[in-house]
């Protein structure tokens, strides 16, 4: 009995000692000083996280994985009603990406364009609720500052840098519903808005007037009114516009031209 | 020695897989929370000191990957197991399926309650810029209790099936 009360307060007192400790830690990372282990540790693991990022965006490539790619919202739904229509409007889709593929590979185009960019892999994801942030083995030793975008191939912008570390850096994607990007319509460029993501599943458009004349496969382009981000680069296209009579503004529903979960490696743009 | 370097990179492993594999993989494989679960199964096979030790451990290293939320995990994960050693200590003393069930459904739902709640005071406090309205989306929480509760049992039962076979051997 009296070995089991001892045993209880020792393995009270070792709970209370890991609580201590985590606090101690918590506040030296905000401080700074834990920083040389944890870009160690980061260091360390970045190679083997390279690895198995790559391996599980193959797996998400695979069609028979796809399948399982679902979520239970109820916005989910709608997207399924979509599903026909999208299937046309991705052929004419896919050929603007193939004529995109054709004329530029992902250097020469920042190159031509004078921008300097660092090629970032994916090493990982971090998941809290439908938000989704990536991580890349790049940080602020490799000149990467707050706000800068992150590009897949093609000139394709697919995010934006949320926080630095030395080593590392993590990345808000523009499906996410806490992004917002300044966004015109290419050909339309007067007509300014932002861009929201929508859970994760697709990105919205909204306070468009009503007159504004927008159609499906309308193609979304950045405005360059964000420090960072450059005119014309593509967001998505436009897969459903809500205009109501009675509302003086209208929505349109975008969905990016690549699948995010397949991106292994990307870039991000520093100046311009 | 030997053991303790065993642990740590065992650590070490499973949040790369936690980060690296299972989090960009499809929902529902997404939800599964790997080192909860090992720090129930330690709890529940009476190893509750080095249960601390992956609280701690994989709290920590987890919070390099995660954004703004350092150090968040380690003190869910140490405050959980505390509760689920207690609890398991005191009313769940019978080790049957039901009490496995039941501390899993716990230990979930501490962790959901206890991050949507320091998210929530974070945000106000300024320090996490994203206010955490969607977490209460019933169908993903019951995504992740049944993902994770599957993982829980099935492991518990290959590792009493394994023990089984070892006691029938000796």
């Amino acid at each position: 009995m009296n070995t089991m009360k001892i045993q209880n307060i020792l393995f009270r007192r070792k709970s209370l000692v890991f609580i201590i400790t985590s606090l101690i830690i918590i506040i030296l990372h905000w401080l700074g000083v834990v920083r040389p282990i944890e870009n160690l540790l980061i260091k360390a693991a970045s190679p083997l996280q390279r690895i198995a990022y790559g391996s599980v965006a193959t797996i998400n490539r695979l069609e028979f994985f796809k399948k399982f790619n679902f979520d239970l919202l109820a916005k989910n739904q709608e997207l399924e009603n979509n599903y026909k229509k999208l299937l046309s409007e991705n052929l004419s889709l896919k050929k603007q990406i193939d004529e995109l593929k054709t004329a530029t590979n992902q250097i020469d185009y920042y190159e031509k364009k004078n921008y300097t960019f660092e090629l970032a892999s994916i090493i990982g994801k971090d998941t809290l609720s439908d938000s989704t942030y990536f991580i890349l083995d790049r940080g602020s030793r490799q000149g990467i500052k707050i706000g800068q975008p992150i590009m897949a191939e093609e000139g394709m912008i697919i995010g934006k840098i949320i926080e630095v570390q030395d080593e590392i850096s993590k990345a808000i994607i523009l499906l996410d519903s806490n992004s917002k990007t300044a966004a015109t319509f290419k050909g339309k460029e007067r007509t300014l808005g932002i861009i929201n993501g929508d859970h994760g599943l697709g990105m919205k458009m909204e306070l468009i007037p009503q007159d504004e004349n927008i159609a499906n496969n309308d193609i979304v382009i950045t405005s360059g009114t964000e420090e960072y981000i450059p005119y014309g680069f593509i967001i998505g296209s436009v897969t459903k516009v809500n205009k109501e009579a009675n509302n003086f503004f209208q929505t349109a529903f975008v969905q990016p031209l690549i699948s995010y979960n397949t991106i292994r490696i990307v870039t991000i743009l520093k100046t311009y | 020695m030997k053991k303790n370097i065993i642990q740590i990179l065992s650590i070490i492993f499973v949040v790369i897989a936690q980060v690296s594999i299972i989090q960009p993989l499809f929902p529902p494989i997404r939800y599964l929370n790997l080192p909860l679960i090992i720090i129930l199964l330690l709890i529940i096979r009476g190893n509750y000191q080095l249960s601390l030790y992956w609280a701690f451990g994989s709290g920590i290293f987890l919070g390099i990957f995660e954004y703004h939320r350092f150090g968040m995990d380690a003190l869910i994960f140490i405050a959980i197991a505390i509760l689920i050693n207690f609890l398991y200590n005191n009313l769940f003393t019978n080790a049957s399926m039901v009490s496995l069930i039941l501390l899993g459904i716990i230990a979930q739902s501490a962790y959901i309650i206890s991050h949507w709640l320091l998210i929530a005071l974070l945000f106000y406090a300024k320090i996490y810029p994203f206010a955490y309205s969607s977490y209460f989306r019933f169908s993903m929480i019951f995504q992740e209790m049944a993902i994770n509760l599957f993982f829980l049992i099935a492991w518990h039962m290959l590792f009493n099936i394994k023990r089984n076979k070892m006691q029938e051997k000796f």
